[in-house]
């Protein structure tokens, strides 16, 4: 007879406990948000504590697919220790982004616990895309963070601007959630299978026989990499990213930007490099191409801009393409992806903590003239920005430069010189858009009406962006505990 | 022709299909809404009756649980709700441009359905072969337990995000939000689009 097994799918149980919770202690004890904040904080520190206790199952056992028993056509969850990386890194960057923009929860009122229990609840999507062993699976999954998401993005329904982003967010994301279903139909319809392992699974398909007519499994590829494409937001799928950034509530920004790139990388590599490593001829060719457009298209546009949230969003747009370049590589790319996608990820999310304390925790647009002369105003958080902007640019002492490295190594040796050149050359012109901000914030005068204006930042805000800073410096200076942990996370 | 007409099923494929197209036939012409949507319970029920012909219980059931019970009632709560004239519509006469438009859709649409069907299976008799709703129910709970799962917790964001967007709040304090948005609010529509 068939087990359950409860702990490959622990977190997300834990998730969704504490997302009702939230919502029956607001609702009915008429609690307030110190009781969501210690629900909402256990509950992901008992998700992260699950991910520890995953990796050394996996290290006393090995790597399992679970829910299979007698049902073996299907297996649906995948405890490995790339699920586990990837799910811990999920729910960290989710835990540091909820605390980060905690502000957000305090000037919600009544709307807070919903703001909670929501984040929470994408969390726990993020986390299924991530560890899911079935195409249908990690549709449901991405589905869940994506209607999780679009809520979020409008919660701040006073300013216009909001519900532009939550509508521009909503269609197209559905629209890629389509393209992305209809991908798995014709997965399906090629292989026979929608499960990724097993010994009906799409990998046991390609070890069998070779697909002498391969139209539809490419037309299949393609549609789902349209689909991620756009959740992880490369290039030519970019176009919502800006808008969405710029107008959603500013403290609900961190997890948006940097949950669903995880989440989104996770299981593209998943896709990719474990289902359809049989024809990674073919796709490789196309996430290349993606990776220079995303590259060169991110880089310039985000020369252009003269609002903070809309640069960082086309920067996204550059990293995207950096973590795309690693993927062109194979399996054998995966470490050097998870490297840039982990110290990335805290990076954006320190970066938008700080434009959440500069523009305000609901506020949208974050014009760069209110960094002028920063560092007058607040050395300490024009420090913070200095580091993460040198992360993002790459420049050595900082993960980012790390990441980087990685990254064009990964490409090289899998034969894309041309790409790592690419990404070079665009990364040098990327340092532009950096550098010009840390010129703003210490080279420049404060705008007089906002110099004597003090800038206030809530404690857990400060805390949250205090871990992202030191992260970042630390992983720079020391890279070799989180790189011997990402050569690990391999896909089974 | 004479052999078709000799079984039973084929007489009640007839008897199914017959209100089926009336049903559609009506819900479109019809002058009054709410008799376009009661019409449309006619072809949705006829299309569930065919399912049940074609042995797919479980598919007829969802047909009317579904359609019949939830989309219909949303229908006529829509209707209701929006205050649309409940009675005769007179002045919601198309044009013959759109009557030719909307011709030249369907019938291409029919077309192509044509084609696919009859290229992809032509003679092929395809053999009944009844799916029992106890066997999709089993593979519900045991191989899809876990997206099955998963999909209430989708409808449950959906359900959150729902009522948190549409909710008014009672007093909401309108000036609390803007101060905490800062001077930078102004700038928000000026920035708006580039790119």
């Amino acid at each position: 007879m068939n087990e359950i097994a409860f702990l490959p799918i622990a977190a997300e149980i834990l998730l969704l406990g504490g997302a009702v919770l939230i919502l029956m202690a607001a609702v009915t004890l008429n609690l307030g948000p110190r009781t969501w904040a210690i629900i909402a904080g256990t509950t992901l520190g008992l998700s992260f504590l699950v991910a520890w206790v995953q990796w050394w199952r996996i290290d006393d056992v090995g790597s399992q697919i679970h829910y299979t028993g007698d049902f073996l056509r299907t297996p649906m969850v995948v405890m490995d220790y790339f699920s586990v990386f990837g799910g811990g890194l999920v729910i960290a960057a989710g835990g540091i982004a909820l605390l980060g923009g905690w502000r957000l929860v305090g000037s919600l009122e009544k709307r807070g616990a919903e703001y909670v229990a929501l984040v929470l609840l994408a969390v726990a999507g993020l986390h299924i895309m991530v560890i899911s062993a079935n195409l249908i699976l990690m549709f449901i999954g991405l589905e869940t963070a994506s209607i999780a998401l679009y809520v979020v993005a409008g919660f701040t329904r006073d300013r216009p601007d909001s519900d532009e982003a939550a509508i521009k967010y909503f269609l197209l994301g559905s629209f890629a959630s389509a393209l992305f279903l209809y991908g798995i139909a014709l997965t399906y319809a090629a292989t026979g299978s929608t499960s990724i392992y097993g010994p009906t699974g799409i990998v046991a398909f390609f070890a069998e026989r070779a697909i002498t007519e391969p139209g539809v499994l490419l037309i299949g590829i393609a549609l789902m990499i349209v689909g991620l494409g756009f959740k992880v937001s490369a290039a030519p799928f970019h176009q919502w990213a800006p808008d969405v950034y710029q107008g959603a509530p500013g403290a609900a920004v961190p997890l948006m930007a940097s949950g669903v790139k995880i989440a989104g990388f996770a299981a593209m590599a998943r896709v990719l490099t474990v289902a359809f490593d049989a024809s990674i001829s073919d796709w490789a060719q196309v996430i290349s191409a993606l990776a220079a457009l995303s590259v060169v298209v991110g880089t310039l546009f985000a020369i252009a801009q003269s609002d903070f949230k809309r640069m960082l969003a086309y920067s996204g747009v550059a990293h995207a393409g950096f973590m795309l370049t690693a993927l062109v590589a194979g399996q054998s790319g995966v470490p050097g992806l998870w490297f840039y996608l982990g110290t990335y990820a805290f990076q954006l999310i320190g970066t938008f903590i700080i434009a959440s304390i500069i523009s305000g925790a609901a506020g949208g647009a974050s014009p760069l003239d209110s960094y002028r002369g920063l560092a007058k105003r607040s050395p300490v958080l024009a420090g913070a920005l200095a580091v993460l902007m040198l992360a993002m640019g790459g420049i050595p002492l900082t993960a980012g430069f790390v990441g980087k490295v990685g990254v064009f190594a990964a490409a090289i040796d899998a034969g894309y010189l041309w790409l790592a050149i690419v990404g070079l050359v665009s990364a040098v012109a990327g340092l532009f858009f950096y550098l010009r901000l840390i010129v703003l914030a210490y080279f420049n005068d404060p705008d007089p009406a906002l110099a004597d204006e003090p800038i206030t930042a809530p404690r857990s805000s400060r805390l949250a962006l205090a871990v992202c800073v030191s992260f970042t410096f630390l992983f720079g200076v020391l890279p070799w505990p989180l790189l011997n942990l990402t050569s690990e996370a391999l896909p089974l | 022709m004479n052999d078709w007409l000799t079984q039973a099923e084929n007489w009640a494929f007839i008897l199914i299909a017959l209100p089926m197209v009336l049903g559609a036939w009506r819900s479109v012409t019809s002058r009054n809404v709410v008799h376009s949507v009661l019409f449309l319970v006619i072809t949705l029920a006829a299309s569930a009756a065919l399912f049940l012909l074609l042995g797919a219980e479980f598919v007829a059931w969802s047909v009317v649980l579904v359609y019949i019970g939830a989309v219909i009632v949303l229908f006529l709560f829509g209707i209701m709700i929006t205050r649309a004239p409940l009675g005769m519509e007179t002045e919601l006469s198309h044009s013959n441009q759109t009557k030719l438009g909307a011709a030249l859709v369907s019938g291409a649409l029919f077309a192509l359905i044509t084609v696919a069907v009859i290229t992809g299976f032509g003679e092929t008799e395809i053999v009944s072969n009844p799916t029992r709703t106890s066997e999709i129910g089993q593979s519900m709970f045991e191989r899809f337990v876990i997206p099955f799962e998963v999909v209430s917790v989708v409808l449950l964001a959906a359900l959150i995000g729902g009522i948190v967007l549409a909710r008014r709040d009672p007093a909401e304090p309108g000036d609390s939000s803007s101060s905490l948005g800062g001077a930078q609010s102004a700038h928000v529509t000026a920035e708006g689009g580039e790119a």
